[in-house]
């Protein structure tokens, strides 16, 4: 058990950089890393990944509302809906069969890598938004779905949301998704710490590596370009569909 | 001081808190002691609830200040909370009785 700890606490450190880096959660990378290299079964997966994005949600929280850029108003509006969602996605996720859960993980990994790559222009989008209200309402409660079902934070939907419906600058918007991927994330980990799916031995490894990787992270990610950091993210996720699609279907590449 | 600020250091001060007692007991229950593996959860399960500790922080910021547009909200949020801490209250309960022994 040694060796695996020290190998989570390695790949969180290095997922919770490139999360930092690139303003994202993280779960999207660890739970195929957690399933596929070091053999996880996907339920303990996204128990771990959800205890992770806690933490490096929370650190970024501490840094944007000391700079006052979280808006704590839509936040805690929206995070309604996205609890909700949570906590009725993990509940019912102790009763999905794990075949299902990576197949659902394999789609949302390819959608996300083809969003990295390809985005629509904000003004479109904009321009053809009507009922924003109702909209912001769904997104977040999808947001939720996600979150408790596949242990991703969730932040693909809310960021988008904030800037485009809402109106929210950039960085507040951010900031926002932050604090309200917090919330979102510790509500679903409770439900799989409360259902028995955790090794706290994991969770330490994963939760300090995340956090030393975010600190970290955050720094180099001044000097590097976001462009190539984006394109690398696309690729390792479209890869990690295929082989997370592979893997439901019972195939497996290596040992 | 304004409410990001306190908000950020009450965070940043439970987290510090909770990590260094993750840490520590961890320690104690890899050293085998059975109360250090107790401790050990309790840590874990008090880590998780941050989150929710901060927005019950920020519901009482709120009334004070009667902002009810964003105090509603936040009330809501932390009674659907406490909801699910209630429908998975059985690991916990089993949790504090280990405590007790």
């Amino acid at each position: 058990m040694a060796i695996e700890i020290i190998l989570l606490f390695i790949v969180a450190f290095c997922i919770g950089g490139i999360s930092a880096a690139l303003g994202i959660g993280g779960g999207s990378l660890m739970v195929p890393f957690l399933v596929l290299l070091l053999n996880f079964d996907i339920k303990s997966a996204i128990a771990i990944s959800l205890f992770a994005i806690v933490s490096t949600s929370l650190a970024a929280t501490i840094i944007y509302s000391k700079k006052d850029l979280v808006n704590f108003k839509y936040g805690s509006l929206l995070e309604i809906f996205a609890v909700g969602g949570a906590i009725i996605s993990s509940n019912i996720a102790a009763l999905i069969d794990e075949r299902y859960l990576k197949a659902a993980f394999g789609i949302v990994l390819a959608y996300s890598a083809y969003r990295l790559l390809k985005r629509r222009k904000a003004k479109q989008l904009k321009d053809s938004i009507k009922n924003r209200t109702l909209l912001s309402f769904i997104a977040s409660f999808m947001a939720g779905i996600i979150v408790g079902l596949l242990g991703i934070g969730g932040g693909v939907l809310k960021v988008p949301v904030l800037i485009l419906v809402l109106g929210l600058p950039v960085k507040t918007a951010i900031a926002t998704s932050e604090f309200m991927i917090s919330i979102t994330s510790s509500t679903a980990a409770l439900t799989y710490y409360a259902k028995g799916y955790i090794n706290p031995y994991f969770i330490t490894a994963a939760i300090l590596g995340s956090f030393i990787g975010a600190s970290v992270g955050s720094t180099l990610a001044v000097k590097t370009k976001p462009a190539i950091l984006k394109v690398g993210l696309a690729i390792l996720l479209a890869i990690f569909s295929i082989l997370m699609l592979l893997s439901c279907l019972g195939v497996k590449l290596w040992l | 001081m304004a409410l990001g600020k306190s908000y950020s250091k009450l965070i940043r001060v439970l987290m510090y808190m909770f990590l260094l007692s993750i840490f520590t007991t961890a320690i104690l229950a890899s050293l085998g002691i059975k109360v250090g593996y107790t401790f050990f959860r309790v840590s874990l399960l008090m880590f998780v609830l941050i989150p929710l500790i901060g927005v019950l922080y920020l519901a009482i910021r709120k009334l004070l200040v009667k902002d009810f547009e964003t105090l509603v909200p936040l009330i809501i949020v932390s009674l659907v909370i406490l909801a699910n801490i209630l429908l998975n209250i059985s690991y916990i309960q089993e949790l504090f009785q280990c405590l007790a022994k």
